[in-house]
């Protein structure tokens, strides 16, 4: 067999996949460590959720894995490729809206990446409609960010990591922010995208119920410090999927009592050191 | 210049003369890095590991050394290069300076400018915070007084001084006035936004307990203003300094003001060049002192939204 | 009427009183000063200023003024924003600058005035260097402050997106600077007015600091009055039209409360 297509096809597989090898991340000298031998990996077009009691340093794996900083210790690879620093192909959504900048105008905030690249007027306009309209956002085009509400926010940092047609999305607790109502709808909302779109998300939660209704594997960590993964399990309910439904509250179960045991023992942890 | 409607409109709160320092923006820019999901544990994270963090505070001293001593060469060459009585070398400034402190005239000027300051700004404080609790809590008398204190606001304290002079004299009087009537000005109108801005879940869960009278204005009300009254005072800390030497420079016979006019009528540069430097550095020790006592003494009260 | 017209019926109303009754005050105890030739009535002070506007002096006065504060603060808030965001971006600029940018700002303009008349003379220059001087540190702090509060994440995201430096610089942090700057230019105004009236007092040959002066030199008290309430006048005038022009040009980077 041809060398070229087996590559080829591992290129195409490898394309929009993480992978975490081995990863500790610390602050220094005299500081615990942050994370420390963190293992996972993420398959291209998967849906994985990181959860984890506060503090365990989830948004420390986005912040890597995204490039905003460098592991002390192993490989952070994406499509394949060591992590050299931020780039397009990893767009990140975060929980605060403050990322959008008020200055500009939705549709200017969704084309901005565009811009950047220096694509055409016309065809950003294009673009920025076009992922506006999927996220549900026609017709706000020319509102300013302080005009919006939380979700609407939301939508349009949605749309503006859609709009760069990224192979990964990292999501950084996107709803935690928002009210109960809001955050259902953009929950499903998002599983609807994410079936239909194919990307790979990193979606970083402590809320299990949201876990288990939009990933299709979950990463469950320790708790902090030193943190690493502690099991991974395979959500495989069919969609769509219903928080009522008995296997939806088997699953509740187990991954509540996966978590308890963890904060329990960092509060054990606590209380020994005092 | 004034804490009015702080929250409302600026994000900038307070910026006192000589107020915001590299420690304040290191302080803000080693906050902004750290990822926010680290354990209550742990005290508030570096973004750099900590031996580059103590080779980056190191080199920092170094490069402000460096700097300032470029500053200094940078100078020495001009004078020697305009070679003129007009631009003295900081050779002749230093001994200048030295001179004034061994035939005793700068410690004389400096305590007769200090000695200005501090009445007019003890005095200033001690009427300015009652009068501004007070107009703070009758919302009738701060309605009645706004008029004119939007309208005197933007009267610089210097333009009394000529009144006060004619008034008051030559002498003291006409100068501790003017440093009174600013801090007042500026220690009343922090303090009645004080009171206006106090949470208003702090006042209903006082009346929930039962708590009124003087027992609210001494364990709520007060507290809870004296961030604003402090951050007014400090801002009119920092513009004392700038009223009496104004006031010095115009009619007065003694004072670091004084000695500066007088250097310049006859002509010797290298003397008022002393002279601004110690006030300059004094007003940067004044400001330092100011956020020390404040940092030690009110650390409670003092928000941290307002200038440290 | 709606109640919200009504109030705003009682509020000026209130306003008109309240100016009222302290212009009775200050005429009432002007009335009692034991010397009438210190403390001018209100009447005596709206007089001397018809006075002098029909005799065209207190035009020169205030246009002078205002000409030189315009100047000195155009080019030292400018000066100020570069800087500003140079230091607030660079962090070896801010240590080279630092110490500067503190020492002089603990150094007041007025200290200045005196080198200012020896080096430049009593004319529009030194008014005017000393305005920019005043302009220049505050600006520039506000600034660098301004670019050291810019949000991480936007930041962040722009590099995610793939911004350069340069990118970041311009299209990010200078943007989200825009209210710290109007902040220091607010405050610089303010020192300017400050400023410019004690130049005008040690140098006297127009405005309305020389208006001051004036007053001692004629034994007018009348002219001090005249040269602060239209100080205070203006001062307003000036203030609330930055606030406006502000909201009305710049409103989409000024920070809104959030729904």
């Amino acid at each position: 067999m041809p060398i070229e297509p087996v590559a080829a096809r591992r290129r195409a597989a490898d394309a929009g996949s993480i992978a975490i090898r081995e990863v500790s991340f610390g602050f220094g000298a005299g500081r615990p460590e942050v994370l420390d031998d963190v293992t996972f990996d993420v398959a291209s077009g998967e849906f994985f959720v990181l959860l984890g009691p506060s503090g365990c340093g989830k948004s420390t794996v986005l912040n890597l894995i995204a490039g905003f900083e460098q592991p002390t210790q192993g490989t952070v690879l994406a499509s394949g490729r060591p992590v050299e620093g931020a780039a397009r192909d990893r767009v990140v959504i975060f929980q605060d809206s403050d990322s959008l900048y008020g200055w500009l105008t939705v549709r200017d905030n969704v084309t901005f990446p565009l811009r950047v690249q220096g694509i055409a007027a016309r065809e950003r306009d294009e673009r920025a409609l076009a992922a506006l309209k999927v996220v549900g956002l026609k017709g706000h085009e020319d509102k300013y960010p302080a005009e919006l509400s939380g979700g609407m926010k939301q939508r349009t940092q949605l749309a503006r990591a859609l709009v760069l047609d990224a192979p990964i999305l990292l999501m950084d607790e996107p709803f935690a922010a928002l009210d109960a109502q809001t955050r259902s709808i953009l929950q499903d909302e998002l599983v609807q995208l994410s079936v239909t779109m194919r990307r790979t998300v990193l979606f970083i939660t402590h809320d299990i119920g949201e876990a288990i209704l939009l990933g299709d594997r979950v990463g469950i960590m320790r708790a902090g410090p030193g943190s690493s993964i502690k099991e991974t399990i395979v959500v495989d309910l069919p969609r769509p999927r219903r928080r009522g439904s008995a296997d939806f509250g088997t699953l509740y179960e187990r991954i509540h009592r996966s978590i308890s045991e963890e904060v329990q023992q960092a509060l054990r942890r606590e209380d020994s050191l005092l | 210049m004034y804490h009015r409607d702080a929250a409302r409109h600026s994000p900038m709160t307070t910026t006192s003369r000589a107020g915001i320092s590299v420690d304040r923006l290191e302080a803000a820019a080693r906050r902004d890095p750290e990822p926010v999901d680290i354990g209550n544990a742990l005290p508030p994270v570096r973004r750099k590991r900590a031996s580059r963090a103590l080779l980056a505070r190191r080199s920092s001293w170094i490069l402000t050394a460096l700097s300032v001593a470029a500053g200094i060469i940078v100078w020495a060459i001009a004078s020697r290069a305009l070679d003129s009585p007009l631009f003295p070398s900081p050779v002749r400034i230093a001994h200048a300076l030295i001179e004034s402190i061994g035939d005793g005239t700068l410690l004389v000027d400096i305590a007769v400018s200090v000695r200005r300051i501090a009445i007019g700004f003890v005095l200033g404080c001690i009427v300015g915070v009652p009068l501004g609790l007070a107009m703070g809590l009758f919302p009738l008398v701060r309605a009645f007084c706004d008029p004119v204190v939007q309208f005197l606001r933007f009267v610089p304290p210097i333009a009394w001084l000529i009144p006060a002079i004619m008034w008051f004299g030559i002498g003291e009087t006409s100068k501790i006035a003017i440093i009174f009537y600013m801090t007042v000005f500026l220690v009343l109108l922090n303090t009645m936004t004080g009171v206006a801005a106090i949470p208003r879940n702090q006042l209903r869960s006082a009346e929930n307990y039962g708590v009124s009278g003087w027992q609210l204005f001494a364990w709520i009300v007060f507290p809870a203003t004296v961030s604003y009254s402090v951050a007014g005072a400090r801002i009119a800390m920092g513009n004392s300094f700038a009223a009496v030497v104004g006031a010095e420079l115009i009619a007065a016979n003694a004072g670091l003001g004084y000695r500066i006019v007088d250097s310049g009528q006859w002509m010797a540069m290298d003397q008022m060049f002393a002279a601004m430097l110690v006030l300059g550095l004094l007003g940067i020790a004044a400001d330092r002192l100011a956020r020390l006592l404040a940092a030690r003494f009110l650390r409670h009260y003092v928000h941290s939204d307002h200038a440290d | 009427m709606s109640t919200l017209t009504q109030q705003r019926r009682v509020g000026a109303m209130g306003y008109a009183l309240s100016v009222a009754v302290i212009l009775a005050l200050w005429q009432y105890g002007s009335s009692q000063a034991i010397i009438p030739l210190l403390f001018p009535s209100p009447l005596s002070t709206l007089r001397t200023a018809m006075r002098l506007l029909d005799e065209g002096r207190l035009t020169i006065d205030v246009i002078a003024s205002l000409r030189r504060i315009a100047i000195g603060f155009v080019i030292g808030s400018s000066a100020g924003i570069v800087l500003g965001m140079l230091m607030g971006s660079f962090r070896a600029v801010r240590i080279v600058f630092d110490p500067y940018v503190q020492f002089f700002r603990a150094l007041p303009a007025l200290a200045w005035i005196p080198a200012a008349m020896v080096w430049l003379g009593t004319g529009e220059e030194s008014k005017i260097a000393l305005l920019v001087y005043t302009t220049v540190f505050v600006v520039a702090l506000n600034t660098m402050i301004g670019v050291a509060s810019v949000p991480v994440n936007q930041i962040r995201g722009a590099r995610c997106f793939g911004c350069s430096n340069a990118q970041v610089f311009l299209m990010v942090k200078a943007p989200a600077t825009v209210p710290f700057m109007l902040t220091g230019m607010r405050l610089a105004m303010g020192n300017c007015f400050s400023t410019i009236v004690a130049a005008e007092l040690l140098a006297p040959k127009n405005g309305l600091g020389y208006l001051i002066f004036s007053a001692r030199t004629w034994m007018q008290t009348e002219y001090a009055f005249v040269g602060i309430v239209i100080l205070g006048l203006l001062g307003l005038i000036v203030d609330r039209a930055f606030v406006f022009a502000t909201r009305r040009l710049l409103q989409r980077f000024l920070p809104r409360p959030n729904r």
